[in-house]
C-alpha cells in the first residue's frame, strides 16, 4: 500500500478511528493487524517473512538472556543474523551474485547458473535491520528481552515506519508500544500537516523532477553537458525530497497515533564535511552502521591504528553502498563515499589536528565553500546512485565533461528551479535550526496552511505517478 | 466553539466545503450537460444517455455503439457523418435513435454501454466495431488515457453490474474508488481545469515535464499554439484528444493485424460476448452487428487473412445467439477513406446508404426476428 493513495487515507482513518475508541489492549492488537493488512496489500505472502523475523527474533532474543554459556550465545546470535541476513540476501542479492558469477563463469567456458527472479519484498532491508539491532543489543546487554510477543511483533510491524523507515531502536520505540500514549488534539495536528507536507516534497517536487530526471537518464547518450550536470543536481535534490517527504508522512503517520519516531534528516545540504553529511543524511540507517557495523569491526583494539580505522570506515561505507542495492554502481557508490569520509578523518587523525577547527576555517566564507564542496561531493555520488550501472554512469559523467554546451530552455527553467530549491532548504535549515521546532497559529490559519498544501498536491503534481525511491531497496 | 475555535479540522473541513462550491461555480464543466456533449469530457460528441431529454416515451429507441467511425472520424460537421443519415433515417420511420459512439474505443467501453443500454431499455443496438476495439486480455482495464472509462467507472449506479465484465477482473476497488472520488467532487475536477490552462499557454513539446504526459482530453488544436501541429491538420477543428487517436488509429491498423495479435483479440471477443448478449437478453434488447469497412491499403495480404478468420469466427458466435453479423471490412472502396483510415465526407454517405437497408429489415417492425 503506497503512502500517496487514496487507499492508504481510507485505511489510515480506520485505524486511527479503532485506535481511539477500542481499549487500549485491543487497540494495540488492531494496531499490529493494521500494519500486517498495511504489509500484505501488496504481496501477501511477504507477510510470512515478516512473521518469520519477528518469530526467530523474539525467541532467540530470550533464549540468548538465559544462557550464560558464551558459546551458546554467540551461536544464537548468529542464527539470528543468519536468517535475517540470509533472507535479505536470498533475496536482494540473490540475482546479482548469480549474474556476477555467470560472467566469470562464462568467461571460464562453465555453464552459467540459472538467475533467480525472486521480486524484493519491499521494507526487508529496513525491518530485518531493525529486528537485528533489537538481538544484537540483548546479546551485548543493552537490553532485556522482551515477553511481550504483541508489543515486539509491533515494533518489528509498525506500519508507518515498516517499508522504508526510520529504523527505529528497540529501547526507543518499544516502550511507546508497550504502554498507552495519549494521544492530544495537537499530536493530531501536527501529525496531519507533517502528512501534507511530505505528500507535497513527495508529490510535487520530487516527482516533477523526476520527469526532467528520467528524461535525461534514460537516453544518456543524447544529453548535453548542461542536461547532464542538471539532471543529476536535480536527482539529488529529487531523492532528498523523495525520501525525507516519505519520513515525513511516517512520523506524521505515528504522531497521529501518538507515537514519536525519530528524525531521518537533518537538512543535509548545510553539512560541512563529509562525516557531517552522514550525520544529516538516512541518520538512522547511518547511526546503525556505526553502532553494528563500525562498532564490531574495530572490536578487540581500544585505539585501533588510524589505516585500520579509515579501513573500517571504507569497508563500512562500501557496506553501506551495498544496502541500497544490488550492483556495481552502488558498491562503487559506498567506495567512493567511504574514500571521502575516510580522507576527511585522515587528515584529522595523521595530522593531529583538533576537530574544534574545522578544515576551511570558521568565518563565514570559509563555511560557505565547505558547504559548496560538500554538495559538489553529493552531486558526483548521485550519478552513481542513479544510474543502473557503471557504463551509465561513465555516460553521463562524459556528458558532462565532453557534452556539447547548447542552452535548452528546459535545462535551464530545472536549473533555476534546482537553485531555488536547494537554496530554499538551505535557507530553512539555517533558520528551523537542528530541531523541528512546531509554530504555533491560530487554528484558522493552521487550517489555511492546510489547504494551501491539499492546492499545491492537488494542482501542482504531475499526472504521472512515481514509487517512492527508497521503496525499490 | 471553543472546542471548535481551537481545533483547526473543522476549519479544514469548512475551507474544503467552500472550496467544493467555488470550483462547482467556477468549472467550465457543467454537472447537466447538453445532448451532444458529457460532463466532464466536452470532447466527446455524443450522447449521454441517462441525461437526455426524452421526447417521445413511445417511439422505440435505437443505439449505435460505435467507434471513431461513428463519431464522424476527421470529418467535422456532424451533419455529414454517417451516423448522422442513420439518424435523420429512423426519425423518418418513428424511431429514436442515438448515437453512442466514441473514438479510441476499446472493449471495456462496450461493456459498460451495453450496461447502460439495458438499464436505459433500449430496443435495439446496432454495433458497427473493427477488430482493433477488442483488447489483447491483458489491456482488459481502466488505463487507457482517452477512454470514457473514467467516468462511467466513477459511477456508483454502474457497480452493482461490473461483476459480469472482463475489465473488472484486472481492476482492483481502489481504482474504482480513485475514479469516483475524483470524478464526484469539483475541487477534485478542478485539477483538470488548472491543468488544462497551464497546457494551453505551453507548447506542446513541454508537456511531458509540465503536465506529464503529451496530452491534455478536452484542448482544441488551436490552444496549443503549435504551428506544427496546426500545420498538419489544417482545416479541421481537432481536440488534442482526437488527434492522438488518429496517431494511434494509424499504428493500430498497421499493427493489429499481426497473427498473434488477433488471435488475442479474438480470445477477448470470444469471452466478451456470451457476457454482452447475456446482458442484452435479459432487458429484451435486439441487436444488429457491423464489422466496419476498413481502408484495403492499410492491411497486407496476410494481415487481411488472418483478419478475415477473425471476423469469420466472431461472426459465428454471433449468428449463434441468433442475430445477425454483416462483414463489411471490404465492402468500400480505398477512395472513399481518407489517409488516416477513416471515412472520408463521401464514405460516410456511402455507408450510411449500405446500412439503411440493414436496418430497415432488422429494426423497422416485421424485419428479422431472433
Amino acid at each position: 500500500m503506497n503512502f500517496d493513495s487514496y487507499t492508504f487515507i481510507l485505511f489510515l482513518a480506520v485505524v486511527l478511528l479503532l485506535h481511539r475508541t477500542l481499549p487500549w489492549r485491543a487497540g494495540r492488537v488492531s494496531l499490529l493487524i493494521a500494519s500486517y493488512v498495511f504489509y500484505g496489500a501488496g504481496t501477501p505472502w511477504h507477510c510470512l517473512l515478516l512473521l518469520t523475523s519477528t518469530v526467530v527474533d523474539f525467541n532467540i532474543a530470550r533464549r540468548i538472556e538465559v544462557t550464560d554459556d558464551r558459546r551458546s550465545r554467540k551461536g544464537l546470535l548468529a542464527v539470528s543474523l543468519l536468517v535475517n541476513l540470509g533472507l535479505l540476501a536470498s533475496f536482494k542479492y540473490g540475482g546479482f551474485v548469480t549474474e556476477s558469477a555467470n560472467v566469470a563463469l562464462a568467461w571460464l567456458t562453465i555453464p552459467t547458473l540459472p538467475v533467480p527472479g525472486w521480486t524484493l519484498p519491499i521494507g526487508i532491508s529496513f525491518y530485518t535491520f531493525q529486528t537485528l539491532s533489537y538481538t544484537v543489543d540483548v546479546y551485548y546487554g543493552k537490553e532485556k528481552a522482551t515477553r511481550d510477543f504483541v508489543g515486539f511483533s509491533l515494533y518489528v510491524a509498525f506500519f508507518p515506519q515498516l517499508v522504508a523507515g526510520p529504523i527505529e531502536r528497540f529501547s526507543k520505540l518499544m516502550p511507546q508500544l508497550q504502554t498507552k500514549q495519549t494521544v492530544h488534539r495537537s499530536d493530531l495536528e501536527a501529525g496531519f500537516q507533517r502528512i501534507l507536507w511530505g505528500l507535497a516534497k513527495k508529490m510535487v517536487v520530487a516527482d516533477r523532477l523526476g520527469l526532467f530526471v528520467d528524461r535525461v537518464y534514460e537516453v544518456p547518450a543524447d544529453a548535453s553537458a548542461p542536461a547532464a550536470l542538471v539532471a543529476t543536481a536535480c536527482f539529488a535534490l529529487q531523492v532528498y525530497m523523495d525520501f525525507s517527504g516519505y519520513c515525513d508522512i511516517a512520523i506524521g503517520t505515528a504522531r497521529m497515533l501518538g507515537i514519536r519516531l525519530s528524525e531521518n534528516f537533518r537538512w543535509p545540504m548545510l553539512a560541512r564535511n563529509p562525516a557531517d553529511f552522514w550525520s544529516r543524511w538516512h541518520i538512522t540507517l547511518g547511526t546503525w552502521f556505526r553502532d553494528y557495523l563500525f562498532t564490531a569491526l574495530m572490536v578487540g583494539r581500544r585505539r585501533p591504528p588510524a589505516p585500520r580505522r579509515l579501513l573500517n570506515l571504507t569497508i563500512v561505507m562500501v557496506l553501506m553502498g551495498l544496502w541500497h542495492g544490488p550492483g556495481w554502481n552502488f558498491i562503487l557508490f559506498g567506495l567512493m563515499a567511504g574514500i571521502g569520509i575516510s580522507l576527511y578523518e585522515g587528515i584529522y587523525l595523521f595530522t593531529g589536528r583538533s576537530r574544534a577547527r574545522p578544515l576551511f576555517g570558521k568565518g563565514p566564507l570559509s563555511v560557505a565553500v565547505a558547504v559548496a564542496l560538500m554538495n559538489l561531493h553529493i552531486f558526483t555520488l548521485a550519478i552513481l546512485f542513479r544510474s543502473p550501472s557503471i557504463e551509465h554512469a561513465r555516460t553521463i559523467a562524459s556528458d558532462m565533461l565532453t557534452g556539447s554546451w547548447s542552452v535548452d530552455p528546459v535545462v535551464s527553467i530545472y536549473a533555476a528551479a534546482a537553485v531555488a530549491i536547494w537554496v530554499g532548504c538551505m535557507a530553512r535549515g539555517v533558520f528551523h535550526g537542528s530541531e523541528r521546532k512546531e509554530i504555533k497559529m491560530p487554528a484558522p490559519l493552521r487550517a489555511g496552511l492546510w489547504v494551501v498544501l491539499l492546492a499545491v498536491l492537488l494542482y501542482g503534481s504531475p499526472d504521472t505517478h512515481q514509487q517512492f525511491i527508497y521503496f525499490q531497496f | 466553539m471553543n472546542g471548535l475555535s481551537r481545533s483547526a479540522f473543522p476549519w479544514f473541513v469548512l475551507l474544503l466545503a467552500l472550496g467544493e462550491i467555488l470550483a462547482w461555480w467556477s468549472l467550465p464543466y457543467q454537472l447537466g450537460p447538453t445532448a451532444d456533449e458529457t460532463t466532464r469530457n466536452p470532447t466527446k460528441h455524443r450522447g449521454w444517455p441517462e441525461y437526455l431529454d426524452v421526447e417521445d416515451d413511445e417511439q422505440p429507441l435505437v443505439v449505435l455503439i460505435s467507434n471513431s467511425q461513428g463519431v464522424g472520424g476527421e470529418v467535422a460537421d456532424r451533419e455529414k457523418i454517417y451516423a448522422a443519415f442513420l439518424g435523420e433515417h429512423l426519425s423518418d420511420k418513428g424511431f429514436r435513435f442515438e448515437n453512442w459512439a466514441t473514438g479510441g474505443f476499446r472493449t471495456t467501453e462496450i461493456e459498460l454501454l451495453t450496461i447502460k443500454a439495458a438499464q436505459r431499455g433500449v430496443d435495439h443496438l446496432l454495433v458497427v466495431l473493427a477488430v482493433n476495439n477488442f483488447d489483447p486480455p491483458e489491456l482488459l482495464n481502466l488505463d487507457y488515457p482517452f477512454s470514457d472509462i473514467t467516468l462511467l467507472a466513477g459511477e456508483p449506479g454502474l457497480w452493482p453490474y461490473l461483476g459480469d465484465t472482463l475489465f473488472m477482473e484486472n481492476t482492483k476497488f481502489e481504482d474504482l474508488a480513485v475514479k469516483f472520488v475524483t470524478w464526484s467532487s469539483n475541487l477534485a475536477r478542478s485539477r483538470m481545469a488548472v491543468t488544462d490552462l497551464v497546457a494551453a499557454h505551453t507548447p506542446l513539446k513541454w508537456h511531458p515535464l509540465v503536465i506529464g504526459h503529451e496530452v491534455r482530453p478536452g484542448m482544441r488544436l488551436d490552444d496549443l499554439k503549435d504551428p506544427g501541429i496546426s500545420a498538419y491538420y489544417p482545416a479541421v477543428d481537432l481536440t488534442v484528444e482526437e488527434l492522438a487517436i488518429r496517431r494511434a488509429a494509424r499504428k493500430t491498423m498497421v499493427r493489429d493485424y499481426n497473427r498473434n495479435q488477433v488471435a488475442r483479440r479474438f480470445e477477448t471477443f470470444r469471452r466478451f460476448y456470451p457476457l454482452f448478449n447475456s446482458r442484452l437478453e435479459k432487458s429484451g434488447t435486439k441487436l444488429t452487428w457491423v464489422w466496419n469497412p476498413v481502408a484495403l491499403e492499410s492491411t497486407n495480404r496476410n494481415g487481411r487473412s488472418v483478419r478475415s478468420r477473425f471476423y469469420e469466427q466472431a461472426s459465428s458466435i454471433i449468428e449463434r445467439s441468433g442475430a445477425r453479423s454483416y462483414d463489411m471490412t471490404d465492402a468500400i472502396e480505398s477512395r472513399y477513406f481518407l489517409s488516416h483510415g477513416h471515412f472520408n465526407e463521401s464514405g460516410h454517405r456511402k455507408f450510411a446508404r449500405m446500412l439503411i437497408p440493414i436496418l430497415d429489415d432488422e429494426v423497422i417492425p416485421g424485419g428479422h426476428e431472433r
